[in-house]
């Protein structure tokens, strides 16, 4: 489906919709969000832009909660991303929860995968102040997975000044994992890079704090790739931290990833953001990221900008209605870890391969070689974005 | 008398210390439930979702009235002291984390207190001048 085609849709169907939750009946109620995006930058792709201007990124869901019986729920998302001039459709979860009790419930299936702030809710712009999540920390590392398929078990507990939320889980962890040190790759029909995770097993722990509008957490799981050679172990774990006062928001998350005998990866980043009144709004953002290899070899094969990524952004917002918002940002980029010449989004684009950037594709596809390195890479970026997303 | 006035008034100031000064919206249950009066804080959790049963185990079943309302707009800001982009903000996340859905939304007093009378476990709000016959009002107490 042509991504303008999309986005129409969507944008006709949340303009219809009655009420912001477009409920169809009491027991079935429709969802959706939408993103369009303009991106340029001075040389590098970038999130969502390239050299001479990107219009084509389009990103849209829709999700469907189906209360089956007063303690069972269905619940699936379908999403829709760019890929290539096309729009590839993705069951981006579904399962079943069925809840005991408050402190105990119980979901299966193909299930949104909890981890930080903004993991089970990677794709709704309308709930952070820029376009894009922070790269070193959302970005295509393996870090921060969309979901899991296998079971889980969630729960809250809220005194009258605190609350407790936890997720505990186990089955395959799936995430995108575009590093240039992964030991093997797997691509699924839209050319994506999936690590999947076996054996994995994970929880994330929310404490929202007496002083109002303070929530901490922690994440963490482990796993190993059963299809690699020697079967390597990984570990992510992170921290995060939201505050919101009056006009203001501030967010702070910080992620470690270890893969056994392979590498360490830190990131994190901070965010603020201003709502000047109901329809302005202005936000910053630092986003850093490194990671060392553990055999020192590679890293004397390759630039050592592949490894780092910093991004300083500034903001500015135009909050129409808290579910639709136009976003204008620049970014000022060092590093090439997620900026590259001549790839956009997507590192494996065989199309661009051996035309831009004077490499070769084994130059350009990091995960299978360490030996090249692209001839004339700049590792600084800037880019400029700008775009709506709404939300229904 | 001056004496007499001066603390007359201070009586009428004081009095109401107990309760909050809701004089724009009331807040209403099936007329089976045993509740008669209930905290902001316990009041926030229920619209919110926060927790699922009373103590008498009935399912809660909170309703509001429509976004656009003023009726909602004091309820937001006096039950959970945000204001409401706040709260849509808390509904998108727990929407598309699959985790709950918003209360459902009824379009007068009229039909709030119909689906209050409807459903055990129903817990609304309307105007403080709207009709409330065959539902019962709760105290909010701070």
């Amino acid at each position: 489906m042509k991504s303008k085609t999309l986005l129409l849709i969507l944008c006709a169907t949340f303009l219809g919709s009655a009420t912001a939750q477009a409920q169809m009946t009491d027991k079935v109620s429709l969802h959706g969000f939408g993103t369009w995006g303009y991106g340029q930058t001075n040389g590098n792709d970038y999130l969502t832009g390239s050299e001479g201007g990107r219009y084509d990124f389009v990103e849209a869901g829709f999700n469907i909660n189906a209360v089956v019986a007063s303690k069972l729920r269905i619940n699936t998302q379908i999403t829709w991303h760019p890929q290539g001039e096309n729009l590839e459709v993705a069951l981006e979860y579904v399962f079943g929860e069925y809840r005991i009790s408050d402190f105990f419930k119980i979901r299966a299936g193909k299930v949104k995968h909890p981890f930080g702030i903004f993991s089970e809710v990677y794709h709704v712009g309308t709930l952070r102040p820029f376009l894009s999540l922070a790269q070193g920390v959302y970005g295509p590392t393996g870090i921060v997975a969309e979901e899991y398929n296998g079971v889980g078990i969630s729960g809250s507990y809220f005194g009258s000044t605190w609350g407790l939320e936890y997720d505990l889980y186990g089955g395959q962890v799936l995430s995108e994992n575009e590093a240039p040190f992964a030991e093997e790759e797997h691509e699924d029909e839209g050319g994506h890079s999936r690590a999947h995770l076996d054996d994995a097993i994970g929880g994330r722990l929310r404490f929202h704090t007496p002083l109002e509008g303070l929530e901490v957490g922690v994440s963490s799981y482990t796993g190993t790739f059963l299809e690699a050679d020697g079967a390597p172990r990984q570990t992510n774990m992170g921290a995060h931290g939201e505050y919101t006062f009056n006009q203001v928001t501030l967010r702070a998350e910080y992620v470690r990833q270890t893969v056994a005998e392979t590498s360490d990866t830190d990131a994190f980043y901070v965010e603020a953001s201003y709502q000047i009144n109901a329809s302005l709004q202005v936000a910053g953002r630092y986003d850093w990221l490194n990671t060392t290899l553990k055999e020192e070899h590679h890293e004397a094969e390759v630039a050592s900008s592949y490894f780092d990524h910093q991004d300083i952004a500034f903001g500015v917002n135009y909050w129409l209605d808290p579910s639709f918002v136009f976003k204008m940002a620049v970014h000022s980029v060092k590093g090439n870890r997620f900026a590259l010449p001549g790839l956009g989004a997507n590192l494996l684009d065989e199309e661009h391969g051996e035309e831009e950037g004077g490499g070769h594709e084994d130059d350009i596809n990091l995960g299978k070689t360490f030996e090249s390195q692209i001839p004339g890479l700049d590792n600084r970026t800037f880019l400029f974005q700008a775009g709506l997303q709404f939300s229904f | 008398m001056k004496k007499l006035l001066f603390l007359f008034l201070c009586a009428g100031f004081l009095l109401p210390a107990g309760r909050l000064h809701a004089q724009t919206f009331k807040v209403i249950v099936n007329s089976a439930n045993p509740v008669s009066s209930i905290t902001k804080a316990e009041a926030s959790k229920l619209f919110l979702k926060k927790r699922s049963k009373w103590n008498h185990g009935a399912e809660v079943q909170p309703v509001e009235l429509p976004g656009s309302s003023s009726v909602r707009g004091s309820f937001t800001k006096e039950i959970h002291n945000k204001k409401p982009a706040a709260i849509s903000a808390y509904w998108q996340k727990q929407i598309f984390a699959g985790r709950a859905t918003p209360p459902p939304e009824k379009g007068s007093d009229a039909e709030v207190v119909a689906y209050v009378q409807a459903n055990p476990g129903a817990i609304g709000y309307v105007s403080s001048g709207a009709s409330v016959s065959g539902v019962k009002v709760v105290e909010i107490t701070p």
